[in-house]
């Protein structure tokens, strides 16, 4: 008997408690849930939102769209005007190239011109060389005059002591071989003068013969740069 | 026996090089200047290297070269000029009439031997 | 007008291809300016000019045709000139003008862009008296010294077109000579 009635209490308490837990369990789930017309209210005001930010991204849409096809109109007339200006230059690029090249190909023509300057080297060579080979010459016969006037100056010597010894008879003789030394030392004279005159010739002829040789050498150089660096020019611009 | 010709106006060049080159078994030929060198090149087709100075009366050597290629048509004979000049014009001139080197004076025989000898086989 | 930095200039210049010029025996000698030229007249000598647009540049090398000039050439090319035989003798001095001015005119022509060098050709030492013919606005003599007495002398004499000035630099660089350059 005790039995039953501690297992019908104690039933009876565990019934109890499980209603406890129930009751707070939708006591919890009551405090969770909402005000229903709150919470209609709150999906209308969502509904608001979302239907406005629609309209606002819709609008947005179509200023995007506006400005879109505002710089597409932009772009395409930015292309055209660039397109106008590379075809213009590019036309005035070929005119210039083409007048560059001209240019090189004038240059040229006058820088082989130029070059025939070398035959006028070689004649102003060949006609310097006529002119020492001349001086050499000159010298040449001056010396071989030298001897002759002092073969002259000799002879008469002689003859004014043949002349002397002659006594009487040798006195005209005597005075003209003394006219004849007097003359003959005047040569000498001149003659050595001459000497020293080609001396002065030789070296003034030398110095310009050489100058006229070296500085041919560096004209040519000179026109020869020239040409090279016409040649690559040319190479360039037709490249 | 291959066969080099020397160009120089100057008889104590012609004779260092040539006596130097005949010592070491290479057979020689003179000229006095550029006009002479391609007289002698044109009557020896044994002929493979040329040795030449550039400033020489009668036709310089760098005219020469190009006579060489251009009258004579010869484009196989090795070019070489041995002169004092050493400015780069001159070189580019020589480049583009297809010499094949530059040697600055004084010479020296032992340093170019066996190129020479190459260019010769 | 030369400026006095560019009569230094071709001065220093002139010394230096002296120097890189001269054969192995003389090696040691002493080159110098000098004014003692009153003996040259008798001697011969060897003229070379170099030219630019700018200037005109004369070299005159006297030697004396004796024994002792002769040794010394033979000393200077590899295959020897032996005998001594005149006109051998004065093919290998004017050889040896040709290798100075030669490198005398490359040193100028890293100043001068545009320059030329002529063939060698001999005057007599009376020459000499008449440089002055030549419109020089600098004239200068250099003596080259073996063992205490000169052994010849240099005369420079150089004409201006135009006024004249550059600086030589102090460094020996010279370009190397004897080597093969390959196109």
């Amino acid at each position: 008997m005790l039995n039953s009635l501690i297992f019908f209490v104690a039933g009876f308490l565990l019934c109890g408690l499980l209603q406890q837990l129930r009751i707070r369990k939708l006591q919890q789930r009551l405090t969770g849930m909402v005000d229903i017309a709150q919470a209609k209210a709150l999906e209308q005001d969502l509904q608001n939102v979302m239907r406005d930010m629609q309209q606002k991204i819709e609008q947005h849409e179509l200023l995007l769209e506006q400005e879109k096809l505002m710089n597409q109109e932009q772009l395409s007339q930015l292309q055209e005007e660039h397109e106008q200006l590379i075809q213009s230059l590019s036309e005035r690029n070929a005119d210039s190239n083409a007048v560059a090249v001209e240019n090189c190909e004038r240059a040229a023509d006058t820088i082989a011109r130029l070059m025939g300057l070398i035959k006028t080297f070689e004649r102003w060579h060949d006609d310097m060389g006529v002119l020492i080979k001349h001086n050499r010459e000159m010298r040449v016969k001056n010396d071989e005059f030298a001897l002759i006037v002092n073969q002259v100056i000799i002879v008469a010597l002689n003859a004014s002591i043949e002349a002397a010894r002659a006594g009487e008879h040798g006195r005209g003789f005597a005075v003209v071989a003394a006219e004849v030394r007097s003359l003959a030392q005047r040569a000498e004279k001149l003659s050595k003068s001459y000497r020293s005159n080609l001396h002065e010739s030789d070296l003034i002829t030398t110095t310009t013969f050489q100058d006229l040789q070296a500085g041919g050498k560096m004209i040519v150089g000179a026109v020869i740069g020239l040409n090279l660096v016409n040649d690559k020019t040319k190479e360039a611009l037709t490249v | 026996m291959a066969q080099i010709l020397v160009v120089d106006d100057s008889a104590t060049v012609r004779n260092e090089v040539g006596d130097f080159l005949k010592k070491n078994d290479l057979d020689v030929v003179l000229a006095v200047d550029g006009r002479d060198g391609l007289a002698k090149l044109k009557s020896d087709s044994a002929i493979k290297l040329v040795i030449s100075d550039v400033n020489m009366p009668n036709m310089d050597g760098l005219t020469m070269a190009e006579k060489i290629r251009s009258e004579l048509g010869n484009s196989n004979v090795n070019i070489i000029m041995l002169t004092t000049e050493n400015s780069p014009m001159m070189k580019e001139r020589g480049k583009a009439a297809g010499i094949k080197g530059w040697i600055v004076k004084p010479f020296k025989g032992d340093a170019v031997l066996a190129t020479f000898k190459k260019l010769v086989a | 007008m030369i400026s006095p930095h560019a009569q230094e200039g071709f001065d220093l210049l002139l010394i230096r291809s002296l120097k890189a010029s001269l054969p192995s025996a003389l090696e040691h000698s002493e080159i110098g300016i000098t004014s003692d030229v009153a003996g040259l007249v008798e001697q011969e000598a060897v003229v070379l000019t170099v030219s630019s647009y700018l200037f005109r540049l004369m070299v005159m090398i006297h030697f004396k045709q004796d024994a002792t000039t002769m040794a010394y050439m033979a000393g200077m090319h590899e295959a020897g000139t032996e005998g001594h035989d005149k006109q051998v003798f004065l093919d290998a001095i004017a050889e040896y003008g040709n290798l100075f001015c030669g490198i005398l005119n490359r040193e100028l022509g890293n100043y001068f862009p545009h320059i030329g060098m002529s063939t060698p050709n001999f005057l007599d030492g009376h020459c000499l008296s008449y440089i002055q013919m030549l419109n020089c606005s600098h004239i200068q003599h250099f003596a080259v010294d073996v063992d205490g007495s000169p052994l010849f002398h240099v005369s420079l004499c150089v004409s201006a077109y135009d006024d004249l000035d550059f600086e030589v630099a102090e460094d020996e660089a010279s370009a190397s000579t004897g080597e093969l350059e390959l196109f």
